[in-house]
């Protein structure tokens, strides 16, 4: 079920940008979000792979209780979220370079190096949009959104 | 490579069941390997609006049947599961589990509306799971399956759950691990032919991604690994994942995306995963090749493949060969509901005949990096239904009817003709 910030539908769940865009995903600002996202991919990219790096995968414990269970998959699903988390941002990169709100590894790379130790990064240039960049694909994002990127 | 059976359906369940034989007919034809389906809407039969609200409760629900309240009304599916893994257990088969393509209604959330599209294979619980995190009630699910089958485990009567039951007694046994029978499995396979009958294949917000399915399934893949590993890093030892068990059909669109295709989306979101299971096998299904058998250029579609998993580093991290774990020769067909039924049956049972053994061999004596694991034939009988593949041809689930086996020549025979090592088979020379 989409959640409340969303970015297109991609949750991000446990990461919280800092800064300006921690402040729009707070605010639901998400187009707004989407731009400060991809015009700052290194910045945040940074901050992601810092992230990764303090939370550390979580091994079974041997307790078998629920609660012990339960904080063994949320600590994985945390860093699943922040792997997430750059997709999102390669994928906000890729919209305000060319419309595309989408990852592509295969051009820009994996998403985790050194056997899923550090984050992979793209080697990024603040883009520029080209014109008509911002228009929306037909069924992409709710009206309002699309409304607030495209200034109607 | 391992010769093995991909059972489905009632005729095909993997018991000593009179007339349809399946259980002895695969001790005698050497299929070492015996893939066993579950489908998670029939274990957890609960309404949409009745999600389980956390792990514990979802394994009290699939342990249990409605109205889930009394420890002695088990869950009769896994039940019956149960008993054709323990039998294949006793004759010594080694024994996957496959998670059929449907998800519980209460996993969803059905945008039809909004604009996604469900193509004409994908049934209405074919579309994915909203939350595929490794905390979710997918992620639950997978390792329910690697608990409920884990080798090692002593026999648990009611099957897994984290809390004891009211009036229950557990003394002897562990209440998190095992099954009445002692049952265990060597794999699961939790994902089926995701790239075909999933839907939507492509989200409403990656419209035009080459690999949105692809990052579907890869993320649901590490979350499946976390949970194996929990339950691999308690005392039992979890059956090992087989992913992502790819359609080699589809052509694109919304029906489904093309296996290389999908292939590369996959690896490349996996992107250098290690996981935390010390194997992975690459799970792949084998229709197409073994049908249409070489491309003009002498390759297989399966060689795409295996170009898609070297460019996208797959095995460098206790990732495994590849398990073609559901093919044969899909019969082409006619009629209706009700009425379905093969034109030309002996012309067609000879050319499965040949179709069959020119790919198993050419698939044995494929070398390189991805060795073949196994090679798996889709099921013994076929029901009455659209999709017809077996060796012995359809038959209807009566008691006490004499199988209208498909005439001579037999694929059945000859598949346990083709004994892997045996002295005389035709892979010797």
């Amino acid at each position: 079920m989409a959640k409340s910030g969303d970015i297109a539908g991609l949750a991000i769940d446990s990461v919280e940008f800092p800064g300006r865009a921690g402040e729009l995903h707070r605010n639901g600002a998400t187009a707004s979000l989407i731009a400060e996202l991809g015009d700052n991919y290194v910045a945040y990219h940074e901050f992601l792979a810092g992230e990764l790096k303090r939370r550390k995968p979580p091994r079974a414990s041997g307790k078998q209780d629920e609660e012990s269970i339960k904080e063994y998959l949320e600590g994985w699903s945390r860093l699943q979220d922040v792997v997430r988390a750059e997709a999102v941002l390669r994928a906000c990169r890729n919209y305000r370079l060319g419309g595309k709100l989408a990852p592509d590894y295969v051009r820009e790379g994996p998403l985790l190096e050194s056997g899923g130790a550090t984050l992979g990064s793209i080697d990024s240039p603040k883009p520029s949009p080209p014109e008509g960049a911002a228009s929306v694909p037909d069924g992409f994002l709710p009206e309002h959104v699309a409304g607030e990127i495209t200034g109607e | 490579m391992r010769k093995g059976l991909s059972l489905k359906g009632d005729v095909n369940r993997y018991h000593d069941s009179g007339a349809f034989d399946n259980r002895s007919y695969a001790r005698r034809s050497g299929s070492w390997v015996i893939s066993l389906w579950v489908e998670w809407p029939l274990v957890d039969a609960a309404p949409r609006t009745s999600p389980p609200t956390s792990i514990g409760q979802a394994w009290d629900r699939w342990s249990r049947r409605p109205p889930w309240t009394s420890p002695d009304l088990l869950n009769p599916f896994l039940l019956d599961l149960d008993d054709q893994v323990r039998n294949a257990n006793l004759d010594g088969r080694t024994v996957i589990i496959t998670c059929y393509q449907s998800f519980p209604p209460w996993s969803f959330t059905d945008r039809r509306a909004q604009g996604e599209l469900m193509g004409g294979s994908q049934e209405e619980l074919g579309h994915y799971p909203d939350n595929r995190s490794s905390n979710s009630p997918w992620a639950w699910w997978i390792m329910y399956l690697c608990a409920r089958y884990a080798a090692g485990s002593a026999i648990n009567p009611k099957g897994p759950h984290l809390a004891v039951w009211p009036g229950e007694n557990p003394a002897g046994y562990n209440i998190v691990f095992g099954n009445p029978v002692g049952a265990y499995a060597h794999f699961i396979q939790p994902m089926n032919e995701p790239n075909f009958h999933w839907w939507p294949q492509r989200s409403l917000s990656a419209p035009g991604s080459a690999n949105d399915i692809g990052c579907i399934v890869a993320q649901m893949a590490q979350s499946a690994d976390t949970a194996a590993a929990w339950v691999n890093g308690s005392r039992p030892f979890s059956p090992f994942l087989l992913i992502p068990g790819t359609a080699d059909n589809p052509a694109g669109g919304a029906a489904g995306t093309p296996p290389a295709e999908f292939t590369r989306a996959v690896v490349h979101a996996l992107g250098n995963w290690n996981p935390e299971m010390n194997y992975t096998g690459w799970a792949h299904h084998h229709y197409n090749d073994v049908k249409k058998g070489r491309l003009s250029d002498g390759s297989y579609r399966l060689d795409r493949v295996v170009d898609e998993l070297a460019g996208g580093g797959w095995g460098d991290d206790g990732q495994g060969g590849i398990w073609l774990t559901e093919g044969g020769y899909h019969f082409p067909i006619v009629g209706g509901p009700g009425n379905w039924s093969v034109p030309n049956p002996e012309g067609e049972s000879l050319v499965q005949q040949v179709r069959m053994k020119i790919h198993y061999r050419d698939m044995r004596l494929m070398g390189g990096r991805y060795p073949i694991e196994l090679w798996a034939q889709y099921l013994i009988h076929d029901g009455e239904q659209e999709f017809q593949s077996s060796l012995r041809g359809e038959i209807e689930p009566r008691p006490g009817m004499t199988p209208p086996y498909r005439p001579n020549p037999n694929p059945y025979r000859v598949w346990a003709d083709w004994l892997d090592g045996s002295p005389g088979s035709p892979f010797e020379s």
